[in-house]
């Protein structure tokens, strides 16, 4: 690990004790520039503040830094359960890789709805490999917002479903610090500090994390299965403000890292009703080590009637993910199994002979019996220059709300897998000695120009919105192994994404809105010319209100995919292996759905609040053409069977009492099941998860000018459930789980 | 305002130029010679008779195969018995050890008939003999999935005639127990040894006899042909029948079911059975015993990963699945006048070269068997080269069935051969 604990250990207290040393001194020197804050934060949303009637056609949510401190979570999937319209498939029980789609997409890596981070594509590769193996640390976050519907063609390249717009600390011009240190159950432990700081018009943010687990799955021989992640971002912000413009320079550079002791091997269903936290003597050497490196550089001018903000960025991001693929395939294709298949059915069979050396009960003797460890190593990077203006000018007798845009952006994933044989040998995983085998060397790059333009009409009470987005994505894909030479692609594809929207306000608190737009998800580098780009027409009709405690929002939509497009990934299923990445075409499929949303803050006395909120979603997702597939997801459908990982209702429902001394929240989900395969014939055909209800608890006190003790419970009623039996074999939520804290704020 | 000046003809021309383009998309790709687009193929649209092709090779060619098959089961687990009852004899003075050894040749020979017809049945792989992720197939026969210890346990088992308290029962016992290559090893392996570690050791054994030892093998090799003569009645009767798979294959054509859409996805599962000749046969038997991929020996010539161990009858394993290639590829059996074959169907569509092209192939790899003068466990220790040139001359078909017969019927490759192992 590139960055240990005890450096971030370091870098935390030096970020404390920097904010409390320049502390006076900045308090005799705040900022004299700061006109153009607020204007600048706002163009790091999307939707801007919570407070005001947002009249957007398409549905939002903000959560802003508070709501995010209430429960203090670490899971981006336990955040998204107060977004409506968000499908989640969980995995590992503390969301390191999250799966989230948004209005009946998959959500498999995350990898059809566009990830930002202070709006900009924040994927390890958006486009050449969408898959999104990273992922922010929430634990840093000021605000999340999630965007969907026609405004999506302001962000691309996936328009289908939305945007999920993650709002780091802004450099404000007051200087400011906080330190937050929690320990909890299965060795939890989070070390989270900044300070700001304003020198005349320089301001400095520095910030660092570190949280960290043992984990709460069990491995015989007595190792850690949790997660150690680290995480500094600085930023250095410059006002400067002129009688005509104002002008704002930032400077963002952020470091990252995780060690996670990760698995994709899940256990059988009754070996999960036994002991639901166990992982077998095979998954002992599963690990997950990788390492994130940003720059961004903002540009932001605004004058009276117009802003551009202009961003160059760079990230890199090189992953390792040591675990078990597979046994060693013995090429009969009547001995050949995933381990998918041995896990469903451990006991037909040559499966039982199987099974008995996952588990370590049998130690490995044929050639057939060993265990081959892949370790996928991946090198990507993301870079470009984007440049957005919003203008409002009167012409044509009308005033226009102009927002364009251009990007050049070029990403690209430099795959090196290899493979190592191992016997399991008394309970333990032993080298066979046989050499590391290169399986996949290749590399894809994408090079793309986008463009996007939307004029906004204002009438009295309407507000009528015209848009399109441009990409011209122009891929290639080479295979890097020997004698491969040949093998290689090169694509370009340029695709127009038209959207309309209007709004009508029926007064200055609420207000009517409708959409349409076309949804896209490209092909990556390396896909045939035969799979065809993910295509859709995307319409939505609802209503929204907001005053100052209460916000509602009541959307219906409905997604008719011309054609619905997945690809296979070893998280997918582990029959993946051999044709890692490759995508599918499922033809037309139909989602349709309905987001309700509803907050409220109730006055209990002239002391105590309650806020409460209830956020209802309903999809239904089905595929419209009768196909044979291969694709583990999908199977042998039929016209009608549902899409996988959706399900049909989901509700969250969240109560909380606060004073200015204290607060109590209480949060409770519901997800209905969700079938693990769509059509028969694929090895989870028919099989479902349960239905459950997850609750969360947090408590908090302020000590007045002595910080905020803080305690949680995750999973207050410690229900135990299968969330997910991919990538193979079922996989635990995670238990109750008990956290004390304390937050320092200056 | 100045800058409104500037910009405004700016964003008017962006938004005039954008929507000028009327909107419409594009796309071009150009693809090195080895990039697999996995579309499936380049052939061209055919009159050939399908319909006729399926009937054939189900009618005349399959079920003959799988009933020569049970026949030849039901005479090898008589076989078996007829020797076991000698072995008894022998050990309780009432015949002599010769007559035993004229009876365990027999039972021997006979496997080796029988385990030739199975061999034809691996290029058959479809329908019963692959679902349930082959279940059915390896009760009858599983390599390479097998383990000799594993034998050596059930025989003391079964003697004992209970597990832990439980009556034995083969049909609960794991794969690698029992079938064609579990007989094998209880007829002709000499050593009258266990196989297994001591924590795993049968237990009693080391106390038995060497006559206890014969007998209680012998006893769980009746056991163990009568399983397979069971198993391939399960076989026949999944096959067989009005709603057998081979009534679906003769259906496929005129009033498709469950199995398949249309006929030439019933000819594309019988063309995936053939590429066991690539995934088996040149991979498993040859290329992991070469080296050539990771086995037993840190990828040296290896005798001991040879597919029959115990009956060295790897090299007649390989040829009958070369004949079975050749029989099923050319529509021609013995019995039978009819001979339409894959070849008539690259024929049709004017692919004559690689029909003969792969039949030349398969007669040199034949011939090449020919020559061998010792088994392939010895030829890998003595004499690798031989070897080395089997798997090159059965790569050769194997390399045109990926191309030429893939793409010019415009079929598609089964997984186990998707990936280029070579």
């Amino acid at each position: 690990m590139n960055l240990p604990k005890k450096y971030l250990v370091k870098t935390c207290s030096l970020a404390v004790s920097l904010g409390l040393c320049l502390n006076l001194h900045a308090q005799q020197s705040e900022s004299p520039n700061n006109d153009s804050d607020d204007t600048y934060s706002q163009r790091m949303l999307i939707i801007g503040q919570k407070e005001e009637l947002n009249t957007e056609a398409g549905a939002v949510t903000v959560i802003d830094e508070a709501q995010l401190e209430k429960f203090e979570f670490d899971d981006i999937h336990r955040i998204l359960a107060e977004v409506p319209g968000v499908n989640i498939r969980q995995e590992d029980g503390y969301g390191l890789r999250p799966n989230i789609g948004f209005r009946g997409v998959t959500p498999e890596r995350s990898k059809k709805i566009n990830i930002l981070e202070d709006g900009i594509l924040i994927g390890p590769a958006p486009y050449s490999a969408p898959a999104a193996y990273y992922f922010p640390m929430v634990s840093r976050l000021s605000s999340i917002e999630v965007f969907k519907g026609p405004s999506a063609i302001l962000y691309g390249p996936n328009t289908v479903a939305g945007t999920l717009n993650l709002h780091t600390r802004q450099v404000t011009s007051q200087d400011e610090g906080m330190v937050d240190l929690s320990l909890g159950d299965f060795g939890y432990q989070k070390l989270h500090a900044y300070t700001i700081q304003n020198t005349g018009n320089l301001g400095i943010l520095v910030e660092a994390l570190h949280s960290g687990s043992e984990g709460f799955k069990e491995l015989e021989n007595g190792a850690d299965t949790g997660f150690d992640k680290n995480d500094i971002t600085t930023k250095f912000r410059y006002d400067l403000d002129g009688a005509e413009f104002d002008q704002v320079f930032e400077l963002k550079l952020g470091y990252a890292d995780e060690v996670s002791d990760e698995t994709y091997l899940g256990l059988t269903d009754s070996d999960f009703a036994a002991s639901p936290y166990r992982r077998y003597a095979a998954s002992q050497l599963g690990l997950m080590d990788w390492e994130h490196k940003q720059f961004q550089f903002t540009h932001f001018i605004s004058g009276t009637n117009f802003d551009v903000t202009t961003r160059v960025y760079r990230n890199e991001f090189d992953r390792a993910w040591r675990k078990l693929n597979n046994f060693r395939q013995s090429s009969n294709p009547a001995t050949r199994r995933s381990l998918q298949e041995i896990l469903q059915s451990p006991t037909e069979g040559i499966n039982a002979i199987y099974y008995q050396v996952l588990t370590g009960d049998k130690d490995s003797e044929g050639l057939f019996e060993q265990l081959i460890i892949g370790t996928n190593d991946r090198s990507f990077y993301s870079q470009g220059i984007q440049s957005d203006l919003q203008w409002e000018v009167d012409w044509a007798g009308f005033t226009h709300y102009i927002k364009a845009g251009v990007r050049y952006h070029e990403d690209e994933i430099e795959r090196n897998h290899t493979e190592d044989s191992f016997n399991m040998v008394s309970r333990m995983l032993t080298s066979t000695g046989e050499a590391t085998s290169l399986t996949t060397a290749n590399t894809e790059r994408s090079e793309v120009i986008s463009v996007y333009f939307q004029d906004t009409l204002k009438l009295d009470k309407w507000e009528l919105s015209l848009g399109i987005r441009g990409e011209k994505i122009d891929s290639f894909y080479q295979n890097n192994l020997t004698g491969s030479e040949q093998d290689w692609l090169k694509k370009s594809n340029t695709i127009w994404l038209p959207g309309a929207s209007a709004f009508y306000s029926l007064d200055s608190h609420s207000g009517l809105f409708a959409g349409i737009h076309r949804g896209f998800v490209p092909t990556s580098p390396k896909q045939s010319p035969d799979i065809e780009i993910e295509d859709s027409t995307n319409l939505e009709l609802g209503y929204r209100y907001s005053n100052q405690t209460s916000q509602i929002e009541l959307v219906g939509f409905v997604s008719d995919f011309k054609n619905l497009k997945e690809s296979c990934t070893a998280s997918t299923s582990s029959n993946c292996f051999s044709i890692i990445d490759q995508e599918y075409n499922a033809g037309a499929v139909d989602v349709s759905g309905i987001e309700a949303s509803y907050s409220d803050r109730l006055e209990v006395n002239g002391s105590i609040e309650m806020p409460w909120s209830i956020i209802y979603t309903y999809t239904s997702a089905e595929f419209q053409e009768s196909f044979n597939s291969d694709f583990e997801l999908w199977g042998d459908v039929i016209a009608g069977d549902s899409v996988p990982y959706l399900p049909e209702n989901q509700l969250t429902l969240s109560l909380g009492l606060e004073t200015s001394k204290w607060r109590v929240n209480l949060m409770a989900n519901y997800t209905d099941e969700l079938n693990e395969a769509a059509g028969s014939n694929v090895v989870l055909s028919g099989v479902t998860t349960n239905s459950f209800w997850n609750v969360d608890l947090s408590a908090a006190y302020d000590f007045d000018n002595f910080g905020t003790v803080y305690l949680k419970v995750d999973n207050l009623l410690d229900e135990i459930n299968i969330i997910s039996r991919r990538p193979y074999g079922a996989r635990p939520n995670k238990p109750q789980q008990i956290f004390m804290g304390y937050k320092y704020r200056w | 305002m100045k800058s409104v000046s500037l910009i405004s003809p700016i964003a008017i021309s962006i938004s005039i130029a954008l929507f000028g383009t009327g909107c419409s998309d594009s796309s071009n790709s150009t693809a090195g010679s080895q990039f697999n687009d996995n579309s499936g193929n380049g052939g061209t649209p055919t009159q050939f008779n399908e319909e006729s092709l399926v009937a054939h090779l189900t009618n005349n060619v399959f079920t003959p195969t799988y009933q020569d098959f049970n026949s030849l089961a039901i005479t090898l687990q008589q076989a078996v018995n007829q020797y076991c009852t000698s072995e008894r004899g022998f050990a309780s003075g009432s015949n002599s050890e010769q007559q035993r050894d004229e009876h365990k040749l027999a039972a021997q020979n006979q496997w080796k008939e029988t385990m030739g017809k199975w061999q034809t049945i691996e290029i058959m792989q479809i329908g019963p003999l692959v679902e349930n992720q082959g279940a059915l197939r390896n009760r009858i026969y599983s390599w390479p999935v097998t383990n000799s210890c594993a034998v050596d346990q059930d025989v003391v088992f079964f003697n004992q005639g209970e597990i832990n308290g439980n009556p034995y029962d083969i049909n609960d016992r794991v794969v690698t127990r029992k079938g064609l290559d579990a007989a094998e090893y209880l007829l002709f392996n000499t050593d009258l040894n266990h196989s297994c570690t001591a924590s795993t050791a049968p237990a009693g054994w080391d106390n038995l006899t060497d006559a206890q030892r014969r007998e209680q093998r012998c006893l769980f090799a009746v056991e163990v042909s009568s399983d397979i003569v069971n198993n391939s009645q399960l076989l026949l009767d999944d096959w067989t029948g009005s709603n057998g798979y081979a009534q679906s294959l003769l259906n496929a054509a005129n009033q498709p079911g469950p199995d398949f859409d249309n006929v030439h996805e019933a000819v594309n599962r019988i063309s995936d059975g053939l590429f066991y000749i690539d995934s088996v046969t040149k991979d498993a038997k040859l290329a992991i015993p070469l080296g050539l991929f990771a086995n037993d020996c840190q990828q040296n010539a290896c005798p001991e990963n040879v597919e029959s161990l115990y009956a060295s009858e790897s090299i007649e394993h390989i040829r009958n699945n070369l004949l079975s290639l050749q029989m099923i590829f050319n529509g021609e059996i013995a019995s039978h006048n009819d001979t339409v074959g894959f070849d008539d169907f690259l024929n049709e569509v004017g692919a004559q070269a690689a029909a003969t092209n792969i039949n030349n192939s398969i007669n040199n790899a034949l011939s090449n068997l020919d020559a061998y003068q010792e088994t392939l466990g010895q030829a890998l220790a003595n004499n690798p080269n031989q070897v080395q040139l089997t798997h090159e001359q059965i790569k050769a078909i194997t390399d045109q069935m990926k191309t030429d017969f893939i793409n010019q019927l415009a079929l598609t490759l089964p997984a186990s051969s998707a990936g280029d192992n070579d």
